[in-house]
């Protein structure tokens, strides 16, 4: 955007009260810093474009092996890390279940071993149960990113939402973010809600009683089962998607119910604040979450959220690996 | 006596009078399925924070509930396995003193962890019925002290290490708890003051034989020489790599602790 230079040079963009990363994985954003949590931002900022076909291809990574281990399906999120490894020029690895020993029986602990035998020092996890990547940066070396462990934490999702809003208004702190939807079953709800929270922003999640959780009050946020009474105070809302893939049965009566109260409408957004910034982490179901006019529109900022995404992930990718190699060489 | 997990309540009912015949009790592990389906940790803050699939406490308390009332109904004689949550030692100490004939019983890790080890994903503490709030652990201990918990037990559920080291919802439910069943009690209970050591050794040894019926757990002339001699001052480190059982799926691993077993005789022989 317009704050980045011509010339992006991250030695000299390094601002004096900036801390040094230290993390050797990435899990989540709930063990992350305020500071920490800045200092991606701040890197991603570096690697914005306008136009991402401009990005030049750099050379930080050269020589390093990135591994994608997606064990769950995912379009955008695995092109994102796929395509910001190849920007900083490392090699890359595309593991899919489908095609590997773990129809064979082979645990997923010794498929990852095996992945980093082949020299992978940094291994990109997508798993639907919760904790799946933790469990892999215990038994392995190599840096471990989280790219969504069930409904836990999808910690790069939540980094780029972040990074959407301070672009687009400027600041976090004292920001009012509605979540609206499917909390219970989403990962982005929780990154978020620690991110934003941590930045000091007010979050205020929304949805059905039965897919919000009663206790996630303790976090530190605000519930209401009514989007049109919070629509009114949001200056964003995060539209979150229905997982259908996770829930039990049951939940709520019908989409069409669902759209009818929760659906981002043209006629809903006039009752919202004027400059109101609108985030959908997709995909989205257009027609429930959200009509097409609403996701097409002016408020909408769901293509800046996946340009974002490649900047946020060549920032994580950099961090991590400038760290290991700083690592390496004070043993050494 | 009968264990089981039947949720028919017409066919549980007979089985509670039938047991009358024998003096002995209906044993349940009390667990409503459908509740509990697809269920990895209990279900409250924690499970929601982790995003894990719940076990809510009331799926245990309405089978204890019902058992109870069964039990109430025929006159049989109840036993609740391993309970766990707050809700249900109450449910428990009410019927009592309504003279129901229940007794129960709790492991040493519902009285000692909490659903906040889970933090670690580290199937080491997932079990069936799973760890819950510090107020449920507090509830235990309220019910051992006022006798509401008769027994206390292991539930000692030996796991291989490559069936445990898996994504949290795969591994199987159950730790094991021989070895560490008295530092555990010993840390819990008769170091914080909440159990004297003749409370602790009647919910080890003369409770449980009394709840099955048998003849055991006294030092009475002409009892089987069923003994073992306790040393409550060594101190030790729980290290798994050394228990004499296979498995290592611990929750206690690296806890500094106090007692231990010292000789064992079994049928008049020193092991």
């Amino acid at each position: 955007m317009q704050n980045v230079p011509e010339e992006p040079n991250l030695t000299t963009a390094t601002k004096p009260e900036q801390i040094i990363w230290t993390k050797r994985d990435l899990l989540d954003l709930e063990n992350l810093s305020r500071e920490e949590i800045e200092l991606i931002l701040d890197r991603a900022e570096d690697f914005v474009k306008d136009d991402p076909r401009h990005q030049e291809k750099r050379s930080d990574l050269k020589g390093i092996v990135v591994a994608n281990l997606f064990f769950e399906p995912s379009t955008r999120t695995r092109t994102s890390f796929g395509l910001a490894a190849k920007r900083l020029s490392a090699d890359t690895i595309d593991f899919t279940p489908s095609s590997s020993s773990l129809i064979k029986g082979e645990s997923f602990i010794d498929t990852a071993k095996n992945i980093q035998a082949m020299g992978a020092d940094v291994m990109v996890v997508r798993h639907a149960v919760p904790g799946a990547p933790h469990l892999l940066a215990e038994h392995l070396h190599c840096a471990i990113i989280n790219a969504g462990d069930g409904a836990h934490e999808h910690p790069t999702q939540g980094l780029l939402d972040i990074l959407t809003i301070r672009q687009r208004l400027g600041r976090v702190e004292g920001l009012t973010v509605g979540l609206v939807g499917d909390i219970a079953h989403s990962r982005v709800a929780r990154s978020n809600i620690h991110g934003l929270l941590k930045l000091g922003a007010k979050v205020i999640v929304c949805g059905p009683p039965t897919l919000v959780p009663r206790s996630i009050s303790r976090l530190g946020v605000e519930i209401s089962y009514h989007l049109d009474d919070i629509l009114p105070h949001c200056d964003v809302v995060n539209i979150l998607r229905i997982q259908f893939e996770r829930q039990r049965h049951g939940l709520f009566p019908s989409v069409h119910e669902y759209a009818m109260l929760f659906g981002m409408n043209g006629e809903r957004l006039r009752r919202a604040k004027p400059d109101i910034l609108l985030l959908a982490p997709g995909p989205i179901n257009r027609g429930v979450e959200v009509t097409p006019e609403v996701a097409d529109g002016p408020h909408s900022a769901i293509l800046q959220q996946v340009t974002n995404g490649l900047a946020v992930r060549m920032a994580v990718l950099k961090l991590l690996c400038n760290r290991s190699e700083s690592a390496q060489g004070a043993h050494g | 006596m009968m264990v089981h997990r039947s949720s028919v309540p017409r066919l549980c009912a007979a089985r509670s009078n039938n047991c009358l015949m024998f003096d002995k009790p209906v044993m349940n592990h009390c667990e409503d399925l459908e509740l509990t389906k697809g269920g990895v940790m209990h279900e409250g803050f924690e499970s929601m924070r982790l995003g894990l699939r719940g076990l809510p406490a009331a799926a245990e308390e309405i089978m204890v509930y019902r058992d109870l009332a069964l039990a109430e109904l025929t006159g049989g004689r109840l036993h609740v396995l391993h309970v766990s949550s707050a809700g249900s030692v109450e449910l428990i100490r009410q019927a009592r003193k309504r003279g129901v004939n229940v007794t129960a019983e709790v492991c040493t890790h519902h009285f000692t962890l909490t659903d906040e080890c889970l933090r670690s994903f580290d199937s080491n503490f997932k079990m069936y019925p799973p760890l819950r709030t510090r107020d449920d652990v507090q509830a235990m201990i309220e019910g051992l002290k006022d006798g509401t918990i008769d027994a206390i037990v292991t539930d000692h559920a030996p796991h291989a290490p490559e069936k445990k080291m898996r994504e949290l919802d795969q591994a199987p439910n159950g730790v094991i708890g021989l070895e560490t069943l008295l530092p555990i009690c010993i840390h819990s209970l008769i170091e914080p003051g909440h159990l004297t050591w003749p409370q602790l050794i009647e919910k080890l040894t003369i409770n449980p034989a009394r709840i099955l019926g048998i003849d055991r757990g006294t030092l009475k002339p002409g009892a089987d020489a069923d003994v073992t001699i306790i040393d409550p001052n060594v101190e030790w480190t729980i290290d798994p790599e050394k228990f004499r059982s296979k498995s290592r799926n611990c929750p206690f691993a690296n806890w500094k602790v106090r007692g231990r077993a010292d000789t064992v005789i079994v049928g008049g022989v020193i092991r």
